[in-house]
């Protein structure tokens, strides 16, 4: 762990140093998911106000949900976004025997290689949402329940990081498997909204949302622990009960959701990776 | 064929537009269930339905052109000069590919998933059948649409001498189109200082005036005055192109290639 505690800023400046031979390729990147997160935010706002409301949640709430959202994913497209390449066509073009021909874990050099600032565009632009939207709508900004959603955020990542990694690992058997990656990690679209608009009374309503909460927890992200901040002392539905809106209770719930979660995915990444056998040379 | 070599990666991209079709279903329920009333902004649900889903089909031989990508990577790889070797318009050659591809999507994704659409929304949801001139009307828009769409990606694509990050550019491109042409959200939604500005940009073109001359949402007169705009820009943004064909003709020698 030390060992790659050191490494990081290497490989992290080697990454820019990569990148400025470009400047320009900077600020696009940057602007890139920026411009593409307020076409989605611009969007959500038009459609939603007209009835100012959805799922018990106003205005305002969903946007500072939103905001809250780009946080956790703006951090993990930051260092983790080179999946996507090797997912694209890069162990075709065998990249990987350079990799695994160096003592440090696989996973680690893959990751570490890139610095996607776009990220940092995503995290700036949801501090700015939580700005404009926080002071409309009432906040709890004691400890106990920040704390707790701060942490919850800190681990919530992973779970962006997790399906980005077994989806991609398909790709060892099959070469390329960016459209499955994208097909899953597009998921994520159904967290911006909270998820109680899915919990319509239906059965294809409840699966949904208990497949966001559980298998493919985009909705641990932002709608729980902000649905405990926001309506406290009250019930929120899981799976066929409901627990307690307690912000404790759910920093624990995406602590152990996004943790098994990322152990599947690198079990299985492990396990795909010695599918691979190189082209030679 | 290259599109065949992966068979696997077709599975991928149906469950995303699988995941984006339930996606906009709830939201939309979601919506019309605080709202009392039953149209908003001059949509029932149904018809909101039927207007983001065939906006989201026509995106599948409307938006499907080539001339992006392949300048872009006749650019990064210097190809660009191998091409002006040869005795054809390179403007011209990129949009020929551009519209085979479009052709063939359309007969390949859009006609069936048009024909579900269509099963679904008249036998299952109760609209009305469009007319025949509302087809027509829909594959004259649909066709000026690409032409409006592969000049400005030829235009954008230039941008491919400043910069290597095309991807950013890509994404940047994609998201204003699908907002700004009511690909998104129909321009009624909009502020009304947008509403009146909107129909006259190229955007339109793209997706708004095909879609409501299918569902037959204007009258002759406005469908005249639409497809007139859509066909100004069309023509006007091919000469653009063809314009910046030649000057990046040039600019590519002065480089020396």
């Amino acid at each position: 762990m030390k060992k790659y505690l050191k490494l990081y800023p290497h490989y992290l400046a080697m990454a820019l140093k990569s990148k400025m031979i470009y400047r320009a390729d900077w600020a696009i990147s940057l602007l890139g998911l920026v411009v593409s997160n307020l076409a989605t935010f611009l969007t959500l706002y038009l459609s939603t106000l007209p009835v100012q409301s959805l799922g018990g949640w106003s205005l305002p709430h969903i946007m500072f949900l939103y905001g809250f959202l780009l946080i956790p994913m703006g951090i993990d497209h930051m260092l983790t976004d080179k999946l996507w390449n090797y997912g694209g066509g890069l162990i075709d073009m065998g990249e990987l025997d350079r990799i695994l021909m160096k003592p440090v874990n696989p996973l680690f050099q893959m990751c570490a290689e890139y610095f996607q600032e776009g990220g940092l565009g995503e995290v700036i632009l949801g501090v700015a949402f939580m700005a404009i939207f926080g002071p409309q709508i009432t906040l709890d900004l004691s400890f106990n329940v920040v704390f707790p959603i701060v942490i919850g955020a800190l681990f919530s990542p992973l779970i962006y990081f997790g399906i980005k990694l077994w989806t991609m690992s398909i790709a060892f058997y099959n070469r390329r498997s960016i459209s499955i990656m994208s097909g899953f990690y597009n998921i994520k679209e159904y967290g911006k909204y909270p998820a109680s608009i899915y919990h319509t009374g239906s059965w294809v309503g409840e699966v949904v949302y208990n497949v966001l909460l559980f298998i493919l927890p985009f909705g641990l992200v932002g709608y729980l622990p902000l649905a405990a901040q926001m309506f406290p002392g009250k019930e929120i539905p899981f799976l066929w009960f409901s627990i307690p809106a307690n912000n404790y209770l759910i920093m624990g719930v995406i602590i152990a959701v996004s943790l098994v979660q990322f152990t599947l995915a690198y079990l299985f990444f492990s396990h795909a990776i010695k599918h691979y056998a190189s082209a030679g040379a | 064929m290259n599109f065949f070599a992966f068979r696997g990666e077709i599975l991928g991209w149906v469950l995303q537009d699988v995941v984006t079709l339930f996606i906009m279903v709830f939201l939309w329920f979601a919506i019309y269930k605080e709202n009392a009333n039953a149209a908003i902004n001059g949509f029932s649900y149904p018809e909101m339905m039927a207007y983001l889903v065939v906006a989201s089909i026509s995106g599948q031989w409307i938006n499907n052109g080539s001339t992006f990508r392949s300048v872009n990577e006749d650019i990064s790889e210097g190809q660009i000069s191998s091409w002006l070797t040869k005795p054809v318009s390179y403007r011209g050659k990129n949009f020929a590919c551009s519209l085979g591809n479009c052709l063939g999507n359309f007969v390949l994704f859009f006609l069936p998933l048009a024909i579900i659409a269509l099963l679904v929304f008249t036998l299952g949801l109760g609209l009305p059948f469009p007319e025949w001139y509302n087809i027509i009307f829909y594959l004259v828009a649909g066709f000026l649409a690409i032409v409006i769409l592969d000049s400005l990606d030829f235009l954008i694509a230039q941008l491919g001498f400043l910069t290597n990050s095309l991807f950013g550019i890509f994404i940047i491109k994609e998201a204003i189109f699908a907002f700004l042409s009511g690909r998104a959200v129909p321009y009624s939604f909009f502020p009304a200082w947008a509403q009146n500005v909107m129909p006259y940009l190229p955007f339109a073109g793209l997706s708004s005036t095909p879609v409501n001359l299918l569902l037959s949402r204007y009258s002759l007169q406005e469908s005249a005055i639409s497809l007139a705009l859509s066909f100004a820009w069309a023509v006007a943004l091919y000469l653009l192109s063809v314009y910046a064909n030649r000057k990046m003709i040039k600019h590519v020698v002065a480089v020396g290639g």
